[in-house]
């Protein structure tokens, strides 16, 4: 930022004003004014408070795709501007922003009395697939969205296959990151095996779910179950590919 | 609501309340048992002297289709081909039946059915009689009065009658039985009674949710069934007045239910805290409450011997035919060519389960049965699409299926011996049947 011509030249006249009324020497070192400058003028132009700006971001590290706020409060200022694409601003307030990357924001007020400058970092980084960094800013939902994820059985079976036990594994790291989440674990069976015996079926594989995360040391008042056994397929068509998506646990967060 | 229908169905009994024409002479055995000799002639109903109208004509011809639905399929006797009867009209048997004629045809009639329906002030009566041929005299009869929407209860009332009195009481017919299913509604599912014929169909439940696996008590007094509240729950109601039975709610999983043959008490499966289901037997209130299997496998889809001393089940990965004595001892394997069944039914006689089953690589399940002590496995339905559920009629004689042969869920009924399946439901998806008992009573 350059200063202004303006600026400097009201600098200059302040210097000169405060020269002038320096008590003990002024009179020996100038000579005094036109009797028609009075002095009064001088003394009742003080000098202008300097301005004051604070910048916050909370949070001040977010993954990429999520965002933060910044927070400004300014004091002196007759205006205030923050880099980053945000440009002028009130004295007062906050934005929200999603930086692609990290980025130092700078803020800065302007005001009669000169200006100051503050600075925030937002840190960015690339998003944690299975543990988002505990963020107040996330919704449960959205912590839920991101991290939580179905898994599957195969034919005829209830038991943890080992690519379940990793989807498993990775809803408990996240059960257990977010204590306040609740789950509902949905039993569900293709359509090759008959209702009665797959409605008892889709319940065993909701308990096997939940098991498996009470073995991972989820308190198991957050998890419930129920069985739609064939009742409510997510995949109509058939085809193996369908029937394999059929046969699930499905987490729905309560 | 379910009112509604037990109403329907009260009425029905009040308003059709059969009165006897003849002496109950006839009630006498006619025949030891029923005869392959038994030669039976359905003829038509007429318009009674004076009636006239395009209502009662009507009346007349659902009358006449209706009861020869019924006595063709009833699977007890032959029934000679129309197309040789005589054709005179009978009106007035006494006067109208020609014996020389009907001794005639190439069937030897043992008995000819014959009546009148008339149509007076909005109130419909058939007056209708069994004639024996040999003894050229009436042998029994029956007058039935009600509105003119009750035509097919009359004709079934009076199939029924037919056979009760042919078999000598062997059989009371099934003819006017019902079959409670599944309709399905968008994302619902809803428990629906029909006749056995797949008319008078009703809605049971309103509820909007699932409600699954229909069963009868065997006195048609109650319906069990399971209900989403919200998890699924055994669920009691009553047929006679629609209401809701007191039953625990587990809050977990339960289902399949089953209640006794005597009355008091129902079996279903139920989580345990090992996490697996298990079968219990309560009361019907919940009380005494006991664990019957106890396994980590999955037990599932009970059903009562007849003497209530027996239970089959399913039970394993995927399921197998099990039987145990009803506190839950000596338990033994019955089919054990491996596969996977369900939807076992234990026939009204004892002898039969009839279940469904898919043999290894067969890619449907077809309804079979076997002899309840273990023993050869006989195939009841072929080659189109899945066969599944079997429930048995009160006869034992005809068994309800569900099957997805034409490209949609739907009911279908048969003789267990020598009858193609009959569709009896026909849009939608329709699942579960459950056949009655018998209706009718005497």
């Amino acid at each position: 930022m350059k200063r202004s011509p303006v600026l400097l030249a009201s600098t200059a006249l302040l210097l000169l004003a405060v020269m002038i009324s320096a008590p003990g020497c002024a009179k020996k070192v100038s000579p005094p004014p036109p009797a028609a400058e009075p002095e009064v003028a001088v003394r009742e132009t003080p000098a202008a408070p300097a301005p004051t700006i604070t910048l916050t971001a909370s949070p001040s590290a977010i993954e990429k795709g999520q965002a933060t706020t910044l927070s400004w409060r300014s004091t002196n200022a007759t205006g205030v501007n923050i880099t980053g694409g945000i440009g002028t601003v009130e004295e007062s307030g906050s934005r929200t922003v999603s930086p692609g990357a990290s980025t130092t924001y700078t803020a800065r007020a302007t005001g009669p009395g000169g200006d100051a400058v503050a600075e925030a970092r937002v840190t960015v980084s690339a998003p944690v697939a299975v543990t988002p960094p505990p963020s107040a800013a996330v919704s449960d939902a959205a912590f839920f969205e991101a991290s939580i994820r179905d898994c599957f059985f195969d034919l005829d079976e209830y038991s943890i296959n080992e690519d379940a036990r990793r989807a498993l594994l990775a809803n408990a790291r996240a059960l257990a990151e977010r204590p306040s989440l609740r789950v509902t674990i949905e039993g569900h069976c293709d359509e090759r095996g008959s209702e009665k015996y797959n409605l008892a079926l889709g319940d065993r594989r909701a308990n096997s779910a939940r098991d498996f995360l009470i073995s991972q040391g989820i308190d198991s008042s957050r998890i419930d179950t129920i069985s739609y056994g064939e009742e409510r397929p997510f995949c109509e068509e058939q085809s193996e590919e369908c029937w394999q998506l059929n046969r699930r646990a499905h987490f729905v967060m309560r | 609501m379910p009112v509604k229908t037990a109403c329907f169905l009260l009425l029905a009994f009040l308003s059709v309340q059969p009165s006897l024409l003849t002496q109950e002479s006839s009630r006498v055995t006619l025949f030891p048992k029923p005869s392959e000799d038994l030669i039976l002639a359905v003829g038509d109903v007429q318009a009674a002297p004076g009636g006239a109208g395009t209502e009662l004509a009507t009346a007349v011809e659902t009358f006449n289709r209706v009861l020869w639905d019924d006595l063709s399929f009833a699977g007890f006797f032959t029934i000679a081909g129309r197309g040789f009867y005589p054709p005179a009209p009978i009106v007035r048997p006494e006067t109208d039946i020609d014996y020389e004629a009907w001794n005639a045809i190439p069937f030897k009639v043992s008995f000819l059915t014959v009546g009148t329906v008339s149509l007076s002030r909005n109130v419909l009566r058939a007056e209708v009689s069994v004639y024996d041929m040999k003894q050229r005299k009436r042998a029994f009869g029956k007058a039935y009065t009600g509105d003119p929407g009750q035509i097919r209860t009359m004709a079934h009332y009076w199939a029924d009658e037919i056979v009760y009195q042919l078999t000598a009481g062997t059989s009371r017919g099934i003819a006017s039985s019902r079959i409670a299913y599944v309709a399905r509604k968008g994302n619902a599912k809803e428990i629906h009674t029909m006749d056995y014929d797949g008319h008078n169909s009703r809605a049971f439940t309103h509820g909007g949710s699932l409600n699954l696996f229909p069963h009868w008590a065997p006195d048609n007094s109650k319906l069990a069934f399971v209900s989403y509240r919200p998890k699924p729950e055994i669920t009691i109601y009553s047929y006679l007045d629609g209401s809701r039975l007191p039953f625990p709610m587990f809050n977990t999983f339960a289902s399949s239910p089953a209640i006794s043959p005597d009355g008091s008490e129902v079996i279903f499966a139920l989580r345990t805290p090992r996490g697996d289901p298990d079968l219990f037997i309560s009361r019907l209130d919940g009380s005494n409450r006991r664990n019957i299997t106890n396994n980590p496998a999955i037990d599932s889809s009970p059903t009562w011997s007849p003497s209530g001393r027996q239970i089959a089940y399913i039970s394993g990965m995927p399921g197998q035919i099990h039987i145990c004595d009803a506190d839950g001892s000596n338990v033994r394997r019955i089919v054990k060519e491996g596969g996977d069944a369900d939807g076992v039914a234990w026939s009204p006689d004892g002898k039969w389960l009839a279940f469904h089953w898919k043999p290894r690589r067969s890619p449907n399940y077809e309804i079979f049965v076997v002899d309840s002590t273990g023993g050869t496995i006989r195939q009841l339905t072929s080659g189109g699409g899945s066969n599944e559920y079997p429930t048995w009629a009160p006869d034992g004689r005809h068994l309800a299926f569900q099957s997805n042969r034409t490209g949609s869920w739907q009911i279908y009924t048969m003789l267990l011996e020598g009858s193609e399946p009959r569709r009896i439901t026909h849009s939608g998806n329709n699942t579960s049947p459950s056949w009655s008992g018998y209706f009718r009573r005497d």
